[in-house]
């Protein structure tokens, strides 16, 4: 049994549940332990553009909750990797640990931050995660996104290739499904700039939406609620600018896999998608 | 011990020296033309002008200088002052062990040159001229290298053949020069004037051939050759004049073996050969920097994709007729992700490459995409041509390959307009950089890092009085084009040539030593090298001669003072301290590279500093001693100067910012310690700075109390 | 035109001392952050080498009181591409960090401050939500984080807001 410390954020425990659901259960088909970080905060990143080291203190402080029962922890949003990430290098800073110390918080053990996606390939492995699949999804034909903070800044990740990045394909073809090759993996989603310039970021979601559809798509796999709250929660504005139809489901990897692991669409949480998913129940 | 004294032509005159009776005092009117006698094993004090001269007029003697000129005579400071100088450089001079005079016999008057491009056949010719045997080594089947490979030079753009061809011919048959193709060095032992190479022969599988070339007919395997494809068995037009077996690439069917008329053997094994040199020269060329690790650009991943050298070889083999072409400069240079330098030649050769497109087909679209077109020198009017030839230049760095609907498409924003551009294309060209060759290096025991330039004058190679024998020649030394190529063997002809006609090579230079009796072989010596001379051997550190450069960074380094430097051990600073200065005395202990002549600069100027400053001429601010600085502050001396050079501009790379770092950590001891920090100051004093130089001394007169 | 008269000759420096801000002097100007920027292929309104530059030339005001500034979606495309090795969205964060101090603040940050210093959390758990939870299977968390409003007392982030 592998154990880890489980770091949830803002959006997933409210508006993603779903995602946490299909994790959990597809987390216990494969022999992983989740110990909760129930007073984990928010991660820090929304704060960044205000005031860096505020966010930093943040994202150090549920390093620090981790780090206090000697796991390490894993994330279920991009940017909270990123962020987490990024405190848990700061924490070798003497100025940083200094403030970060004052504020009564404490980092006892070093430990490692990493997105479950990359727990998955990296402790699971592809090879004990195929032996699992029970049902494979034959008739599907998936698009994968990465999200920016899954791989970049690679300084902090040093994880798969920012160029040309192949974790979360190797993953997805797994579940039986054919993997659709694209040239345009490292676009981002636009979730950042949402609340800036609506405009801007619907065009943004609109290119990958677009590739998705031209590429006869079933479904789109996300392994972060931004992008998610993109290309599903926003896809009937993007369809409404654009003056088109994409109606592409989109999923979270942990659902995928669930589903070929034999798990029941329920116990993945499918019907809390907001673009119904019912080409893929009717393909399974 | 003889007092060599000098009246500097009338300058310098001082009645009744008296130093004890084992000091012989001797005056010279003017030793710039007159002779003295000094047998190399004497040790003497020289007083008189400059040091810096007089080490030129005493090129081969132990001597302790004294600037009796320029820090007495011009200053019009005392004669007590200049007696005291007098007696502290005796004091000095007799307190030290002396140089230990180095001696290298040069035994082998042969060279061994490795590699035969461009570099490495116009080397051997000139060392053949001097009547230098040269055996001449290339790890290829032909001679020829790089240049070879390609239609026409760099920068001439004349065939290789105007040139390549007459330097083979130049160095065939001549009894002075062997040639070894397929070889390499395996193993080396020696040192200069007599180095032992072993040689690996591999086979070259086509013993007898008379170049019918039915062998290439029946062979099955294709291999890609930087852009031309060929057999695992080929020729090229250089030479040998006959076929060989790429064993990398050939699958030992045997098929050449049974069609060939002559002599193949696939069987052939590996030859073992050895020779002897008093010198190497390093002739490897120019070797490519792995595109495939610039991913954005898609090297390796899309097929039209290409370096410089696949990109000519294709046009003028007619395998590639483009339609649209992008060239994109810095692919992978002046990059930290790759290589942090720029490679000098290689916007010029997307330049040639541009031309050699425009001249076959003149209706070619061509892009050339630079952040900065470093067409330096005459190369500028090539640069006017290409744009006259409708050439487009974008500024900017392209920031990724793609393909979309069958071409390639090249994403850059132009600098000139702030536009993103999107330039589709059949094919790019990849103009990437060039790296040292680290392996041949190594091979010859030398530690290079991953920068160019490799000159021997950068002390990888030995320093300047003391070569290790070992040269280089060409790209290999910093990538270059065929007439640069060409003037840099000439200038390595001429060291080898210069070192070979000797017997003997000395050098007196002061060298770093290590006393085996308090050395803990902690290693800290080892990182501060800027020369890579300290290394362990059985367990002990050695310094080795050949490469020490005197700059005493490592004995002033040393926690338990094992490593010191030649004339500048702790006793011999202590004693010159001792003698030289007195209570309220400021002891200035200058860089001679910079600040010590800025107090030449002095006098000539007639800028005053005032009697009580005793300068110490040293080899570098990084070879100062925390101890020298306690021992003079003990002594009562008020304050202490040390004058480095400017930061980056030190003589042996790093020596004045490891000063600054020693600084910073005897400051706060002499807080700890209750000693006020302002009674020791480090500046940085350049040759000139005559000004800054008392403007320092005066503050120091003012601030300490 | 740029009026080099109003430059503002510290500005560059108070950038580099930002949090993220350090690698600023090296840039040469090359253009590839831009070309790689997924913001400003859609949008040139947005172009981080144009920011970067203006800092650099001190143009402090023109790139504070820039609305565009904001649209950067820190998604370090331009980062992973910098020959110089300059983390080219740290230092876009690092001017927007300024800005904030210098009184240019979006609202929108200011809304998410004020969440943030509420409950911890972006979205608070509401009693609806507690029961989806719970209905779902899923373990209780923490309702409020009071320590994410300590830190902000500790930074004095309302101070820095407040111009």
């Amino acid at each position: 049994m592998k154990r880890y410390a489980l770091f949830l954020g803002c959006t997933v425990p409210v508006r993603a549940q779903h995602y946490e659901l299909a994790t959990r259960n597809v987390a216990k088909e494969l022999g992983i332990e989740f110990v909760d970080l129930k007073e984990g905060s928010c991660c820090g990143f929304p704060l960044k553009a205000l005031d860096a080291e505020t966010s930093l203190l943040m994202a150090a402080r549920n390093v620090g909750l981790a780090s206090n029962l000697g796991l390490d922890v894993v994330t279920l949003c991009n940017s909270c990797t990123a962020m987490l990430s990024d405190a848990q290098v700061k924490l070798k800073e003497s100025e940083f640990r200094k403030k970060f110390t004052e504020l009564g918080f404490t980092y006892p053990n070093e430990i490692k931050v990493r997105h479950f996606v990359r727990v998955l390939y990296e402790d699971i492995g592809v090879e004990d995660i195929k032996k699992a699949i029970r049902k494979p999804l034959n008739n599907l034909r998936i698009i994968s996104h990465y999200g920016c903070h899954y791989l970049r800044p690679s300084y902090l990740h040093t994880f798969d290739s920012v160029e040309n990045p192949h974790t979360l394909d190797e993953l997805t073809g797994l579940t039986g499904a054919t993997v659709i090759d694209y040239q345009e993996k490292k676009l981002c989603c636009g979730g950042s700039v949402l609340g800036v310039d609506e405009e801007l970021a619907v065009k943004m979601a609109n290119q990958k939406l677009s590739i998705a559809k031209n590429n006869n798509a079933d479904v789109l796999i996300s392994i972060c609620p931004f992008c998610t709250v993109m290309y599903e929660d926003n896809q009937r504005k993007v369809e409404a600018k654009f003056n088109t139809t994409y109606n592409i489901p989109v999923l979270y990897y942990p659902q995928l896999l669930g589903l070929s692991l034999g798990l029941p669409p329920d116990a993945c949480g499918l019907k809390f998608n907001r673009i119904k998913p019912d080409n893929i129940i009717s393909k399974l | 011990m003889r007092l060599i004294l000098c009246h500097c032509n009338g300058l310098i005159n001082m009645p009744d020296l008296d130093f004890g009776h084992d000091v012989k005092i001797e005056w010279y009117d003017d030793l710039c033309k007159q002779e003295v006698k000094i047998s190399p094993d004497e040790k003497v004090v020289v007083a008189g002008c400059s040091p810096s001269i007089m080490e030129g007029i005493f090129p081969d003697v132990d001597a302790e200088f004294i600037n009796l000129k320029d820090h007495i005579f011009l200053m019009k400071h005392s004669l007590d002052k200049a007696r005291t100088l007098i007696k502290a450089g005796i004091k000095k001079a007799k307190s030290g062990s002396g140089l230990k005079r180095k001696t290298f016999m040069i035994k082998s008057k042969s060279a061994a040159v490795i590699g035969a491009g461009v570099a490495g056949l116009d080397l051997t010719k000139a060392l053949n001229s001097a009547g230098i045997k040269t055996y001449l080594i290339e790890k290829e089947p032909f001679l020829g290298g790089t240049v070879a490979k390609l239609d026409r030079l760099y920068p001439e753009s004349t065939p290789w053949s105007h040139t390549v061809l007459p330097l083979i011919s130049s160095v065939l048959k001549n009894k002075d020069i062997e040639i070894f193709t397929n070889s390499e060095i395996t193993k080396i032992k020696g040192e200069i004037g007599d180095y032992k190479i072993q040689l690996k022969i591999k086979p070259r599988g086509v013993i007898d051939c008379n170049n019918c070339g039915a062998c290439v007919s029946v062979c099955p395997v294709t291999v890609q050759d930087d852009g031309r494809i060929r057999k695992a068995i080929y020729t090229t037009n250089t030479y040998p004049n006959k076929y060989a077996i790429d064993f990398n690439n050939c699958n030992r069917c045997g098929e050449c073996v049974k069609i060939c008329p002559k002599k193949i053997d696939i069987n052939e094994q590996d030859k073992v050969f050895e020779i002897n040199a008093g010198a190497i020269a390093v002739a490897t060329g120019l070797k490519f920097y792995d595109l495939e690790k610039v991913e954005e650009y898609g090297y390796g991943k899309f097929p039209n994709v290409m370096n410089v050298l696949e990109f000519e070889r294709k046009i003028t083999d007619g395998a590639l007729v483009p339609k649209k072409v992008v060239f994109i400069c810095c692919a992978g240079s002046r990059d930290n992700r790759h290589l942090p330098y720029c490679s000098r030649i290689c916007c010029f050769l997307s330049l040639k490459e541009a031309k050699l497109v425009i001249d076959r087909y003149p209706d070619t679209r061509i892009f050339v995409c630079a952040m900065d077109m470093r067409s330096y020198g005459n190369f500028e009017y090539f640069y006017t041509t290409l744009r006259e030839s409708g050439v487009t230049f974008i500024k900017g760095k392209p920031s990724e390959v793609m393909k979309r609907n069958g071409n390639l498409v090249v994403r850059v924003e132009d600098l000139y307009t702030n536009e993103l551009l999107e330039i589709d294309a059949d094919t790019v060209v990849l103009s990437g950089g060039f790296v040292p060759d680290i392996e041949s290096f190594e091979k010859l025991g030398i530690k290079i890092d991953g920068n160019f330039p490799i000159f021997f004058e950068s002390g990888k190679l030995g320093n300047i009085e003391m070569p290790r024998g070992i040269f280089v020649a060409g790209s290999a030394g910093f990538p270059a084009g065929v007439a640069e190529t060409i003037i840099d063997s000439r200038k390595s002809a001429f060291s080898i040539i210069n070192l070979l006609k000797k017997d003997v090579i000395e050098s007196f230079q002061p060298n770093a030593y290590v006393n085996e009796d308090y050395c803990s072989v902690c290693k800290t010596c080892i990182s501060t090298c800027p020369y890579n001379a300290i290394t362990i051997e059985n367990g002990k550190i050695k310094i080795r001669p050949d490469l020490c450069m005197g700059c005493g960074i490592c004995a002033s380094a040393c926690p338990s003072a094992a490593s010191r430097l030649e004339k500048f051990t702790s006793r011999e600073i202590s004693e010159w301290i001792k003698t030289a200065t007195k209570p309220d005395d400021i002891l200035a202990l200058l860089c001679k590279w910079s600040a010590y002549n800025a107090t030449e600069t002095a006098a000539y100027l007639k800028i005053k500093y005032p009697e009580n400053i005793k300068i110490l001429r040293i080899p570098c601010s990084g070879a100062v001693e925390p101890h020298h600085i306690f021992e003079a502050l003990n002594l009562g001396v008020k304050g202490i100067l040390i004058g480095g050079c400017y930061p980056d501009a030190c003589h042996y790379a790093k020596g004045n910012s490891k000063a600054r770092t020693k600084e910073h950590i005897l400051k706060e001891t002499l807080n700890l310690l209750g000693i006020s920090k302002d009674r020791v100051r480090l500046e940085w004093i350049g040759k000139d700075e005559a000004k800054k130089f008392e403007n320092i001394i005066r503050e120091m007169s003012l601030v300490i109390k | 035109m740029i009026d080099l008269k109003k430059a503002d000759i510290n500005f560059k420096w108070e950038i580099t001392r930002q949090e993220g801000g350090e690698g600023l002097l090296k840039c040469f100007g090359c253009s590839d952050c831009s070309a790689s920027c997924p913001v400003r292929y859609l949008d040139d309104r947005y172009n981080p080498r144009k920011i970067i530059r203006l800092t650099l030339l001190g143009m402090k005001a023109e790139v504070l009181s820039s609305p565009f500034l904001w649209l950067c979606a820190h998604c370090h495309a331009c980062t992973e591409r910098c020959p110089q090795g300059i983390r080219v969205a740290e230092v876009i964060n690092a001017i927007k960090n300024y800005a904030v101090q210098q009184g240019y603040c979006p609202e929108g940050l200011k809304v998410q401050l004020n969440l943030l210093n509420n409950s911890g959390r972006l979205y608070e758990l509401e009693d609806f939500d507690l029961r989806k939870r719970q209905r779902m299977g899923l373990p209780e968390i923490a309702k409020k984080i009071p320590d994410v409003a300590r830190i902000f007392q500790f930074t004095k982030i309302f101070e820095r807001t407040a111009k």
